[in-house]
């Protein structure tokens, strides 16, 4: 089953949205739940438009954009929860889509998430001036699926080999400058990726706090979500 | 809804070679990790070749046993302090995709200069792969 709907983050917290539950609880919340009964903790793949301008986003990546979505499955049921930590947010779009994880033959044309374009990508990621900021690319990949906006799955890698959803963080060292000698230290450098898309183009956000620049390589690839 | 809505899954997501399985694994964190230390618990799930995508959820069998959360967007979980009740600290959770290899870890920090005992906690993880041909 499926949907678009919209939640609207405008009341307390319920304790699924609460810290330490909820390791980035918001302050404000809305919450929809989706009785599927299949007795088994479902496939669930879910977007959000937090501008609700057709700007879809995944993943949630380091507070970048307000509200987020969670979401929880169980055996019986998903819930939809959209936060935010500013002032109300009301009717924010979501699109949910939960599968019944059977064997079936597949075809392209019956095909529902049909893949339309997938591809590979890199860029050098500028360098940070200290590794409590980011520094950031974005790699713009046309795709021209129209509305409603596709889906899309993202992965990133340093190496081409070891790849990474978006919204992960690839460790590197320790900054040790951030401690005395030998530890603790507060920081640690990192590379980072999350998209977002819209009727036109899916955006890659790559993103590192190294001290010089670096290349980093994303795969993806975008679905039509009807 | 869509056209599809209530329809079992016909969807170019679903190109598992191995006939829709289902992964599923755990990791449990009962440990001491030295001052300004680091842990790391990986598990390996061997998955077709040419699967470069995975849908992964997972639990806390602390704060929030049998309700799964999306990895991407809880990347970061409560990790149990046994020995300092209302000291509880947190975890990364992680993913890498390796050819034929799908691993799955959870990455501790300890930011102090003397030794931290954390958990116990269990990771319970459902992973799905799949691989975007069209």
């Amino acid at each position: 089953m499926d949907g678009f709907v919209t939640i609207s983050a405008n009341a307390a917290p319920d304790s699924d949205s609460t810290f330490p539950y909820d390791m980035n609880a918001p302050t404000l919340s809305g919450s929809l739940t989706i009785n599927h009964n299949l007795g088994y903790v479902p496939l669930v793949r879910a977007s959000w438009d937090p501008g609700k301008n057709d700007i879809w986003y995944n993943c949630f990546y380091n507070y970048v954009v307000d509200p987020r979505l969670k979401i929880i499955a169980t055996s019986t049921y998903v819930k939809l929860m959209v936060g935010t930590d500013g002032a109300a947010k009301t009717n924010i779009p979501v699109f949910y889509r939960i599968y019944d994880t059977g064997n079936v033959a597949v075809t392209s044309d019956s095909a529902i998430d049909k893949i339309f374009l997938k591809g590979n990508t890199s860029g050098s990621v500028p360098l940070s001036g200290n590794s409590f900021t980011e520094s950031e690319l974005i790699l713009t990949i046309p795709h021209s699926g129209g509305l409603p906006v596709p889906g899309f799955s993202l992965e990133f890698s340093e190496d081409q080999t070891n790849w990474y959803q978006e919204g992960m963080q690839i460790q590197g060292p320790w900054d040790t400058t951030t401690g005395p000698p030998g530890g603790p230290y507060s920081r640690f450098f990192f590379t980072a990726c999350f998209g977002r898309i819209d009727a036109n183009n899916l955006y890659i956000h790559l993103r590192n706090n190294y001290a010089t620049a670096k290349t980093v390589y994303a795969r993806y690839a975008v679905d039509y979500k009807i | 809804m869509s056209l599809y809505d209530n329809q079992v899954i016909s969807s170019d997501l679903d190109a598992f070679k191995n006939s829709g399985v289902v992964l599923t694994g755990s990791i449990i964190i009962n440990d001491v990790i030295v001052a300004a230390g680091q842990l790391t618990s990986e598990i390996s799930f061997n998955i077709p070749d040419g699967c470069d995508l995975a849908q992964i959820m997972y639990d806390n069998s602390y704060y929030h046993p049998s309700k799964f959360r999306d990895i991407t967007k809880n990347i970061y979980t409560s990790l149990r302090d046994s020995t300092s009740p209302g000291g509880d600290g947190s975890c990364y959770l992680y993913t890498k995709v390796q050819s034929n290899k799908l691993i799955v870890g959870v990455w501790v920090n300890n930011p102090y200069s003397s030794a931290l005992t954390v958990g116990p906690t269990t990771y319970n993880f459902i992973l799905i792969p799949y691989e975007t041909t069209f």
